[in-house]
């Protein structure tokens, strides 16, 4: 084929226009029509944005163009909510014991979503929500009670607190139930600016507990034989220094 | 045959228009209302339909669209000192909230940003009007307090004229407050009284890691 045939040789407009449209309309609709869900999701179709079918793990189809809109949940694996919060330099807030005391408690909450159509109806501010219900459960739970009883009491306070979130109707309102509670930290916060800021009674009820608690950690340490030799030496001649 | 392929021509320049005017229409005429939400349709400044019901809606030119949810709401209120069994104490609060009937909030309100400080506003009044004055309320009160503030609130005019419903208060905070001389974190220089305890406490802690080591 020589130069000059091959400058006069038709450009084929009407199977480029044909194509065109083609992909206009194929690759959208290819595209929106199908998806997956997850082993740990369920999936909430919404036709028009009304509940139309809800889903487990596996591939499906759709009608596209937004028609249907997919809402995944992830209800197969546990969420966890860490309490308290974060609060400037000292990380956390505390909560107040009985005496008035500050008292550093973190925890985690694990729960699941058995209803997803319950979760995705409370739209988006569902950690929040769960956040606050459980920080409302605890700081009341904390405030009466003492120091020394939240510290004697760890497993049995998140056990309590479990008990309570089980069997509680807000969450199970919102979609979720509680699996399991894990107490991580009961302290005394020396360092919190409402310790170093407070009165004369809270320092002293302060010391009195953290001295009692440290003497209650050489009787068990000493049962246990975990202190050093000298030293349990010392205690089986003399007893306990400060008897 | 040239009949043909200009009949095709023209069949798929319609067809593309058609395919424009659709799709612009689509874009700018039409949305989907989801569950949870309600939608305000608004012409000039004035409320023409609410609408509950999802589906695919059509807008009319000219006409606004508002979309509010139907779902529960936080507002919350920052931690702020009160006066609760004698002592200072920090206390902030997380309100949940539910927007019940549209069209008075859409008259009063409007935003949700707006909702939070009127709710905020509402219950630091309820709580300071209780709490500030004397000594304060005991610790068991100040608890039944804040359970009775979805009531008081559902009750006061402002909350009632907005549209809204409130479901519940929880307490976020309730830590002791510092005094503002301690708000420091070095013990020693802003409470001697502490600073000397602390000393103690951790010559005892030094000692437990010596002899357990």
């Amino acid at each position: 084929m020589s130069a000059t045939e091959k400058g006069k040789r038709k450009i084929p407009w009407t199977g480029i226009l044909v194509l065109a449209v083609f992909m206009m309309i194929v690759i959208p609709v290819f595209s929106t029509s199908f998806y997956t869900v997850n082993y740990d999701q369920t999936a909430l179709v919404f036709r028009f944005g009304t509940l139309h079918a809800v889903r487990e793990a596996g591939s499906y189809s759709k009608v596209p163009f937004g028609v249907d809109r997919i809402a995944r949940i992830p209800t197969g694996n546990p969420q966890i909510i860490t309490l308290p919060v974060g609060r400037g330099d000292t990380g956390v807030y505390p909560y107040t014991s009985s005496e008035g005391l500050p008292v550093y408690v973190s925890m985690n909450v694990i729960y699941r979503i058995t209803d997803p159509l319950a979760w995705y109806s409370a739209g988006g501010s569902q950690d929040l929500l769960i956040y606050a219900h459980i920080q409302d459960i605890l700081v009341k739970k904390i405030a009466g009670m003492k120091i020394a009883e939240l510290r004697d009491k760890k497993q049995g306070l998140s056990r309590l607190l479990l008990a309570g979130l089980l069997n509680d109707r807000t969450l199970a309102g919102w979609g979720i139930k509680a699996d399991k509670t894990e107490l991580l930290q009961i302290d005394i916060p020396l360092n919190d600016p409402a310790m170093v800021g407070a009165d004369e009674k809270i320092i002293d009820l302060t010391v009195t507990t953290m001295l009692a608690a440290m003497k209650e950690n050489y009787k068990k340490a000493y049962a246990g034989g975990s202190l050093n030799e000298d030293v349990m030496a010392r205690i089986k001649e003399d007893g306990y220094p400060w008897e | 045959m040239g009949i043909n392929r200009k009949i095709l021509r023209i069949s798929l320049a319609v067809g593309l228009a058609v395919l424009a005017v659709f799709y612009f229409i689509a874009v700018q005429y039409s949305f989907t209302q989801m569950e949870g939400t309600w939608v305000a349709f608004i012409r000039n400044d004035k409320i023409r339909k609410i609408s509950a019901t999802p589906g695919f809606k059509l807008i009319v030119p000219g006409e606004e669209v508002f979309n509010l949810p139907k779902t529960t709401l936080v507002a919350e209120v920052p931690p702020a000192r009160y006066f609760v069994d004698g002592s200072a104490v920090m206390a902030g609060f997380l309100i949940s909230w539910q927007l019940v009937d549209p069209q008075a909030y859409l008259e009063t309100i409007v935003s949700v940003d707006k909702t939070d400080s009127m709710i905020i506003e509402s219950v630091t009044d309820i709580l300071r009007d209780r709490l500030v004055r004397g000594d304060g309320l005991s610790r068991d009160d100040f608890f039944a307090l804040a359970g009775s503030l979805p009531g008081q609130l559902n009750d006061s005019r402002t909350v009632k004229d907005s549209g809204i419903h409130i479901e519940s208060v929880m307490i976020s905070d309730f830590s002791p407050a510092a005094d503002d001389g301690g708000l420091e974190n070095n013990a020693s220089e802003s409470n001697p009284l502490y600073g000397e305890k602390l000393r103690i406490l951790r010559s005892v802690g030094r000692q437990w890691e010596r002899d357990t080591n």
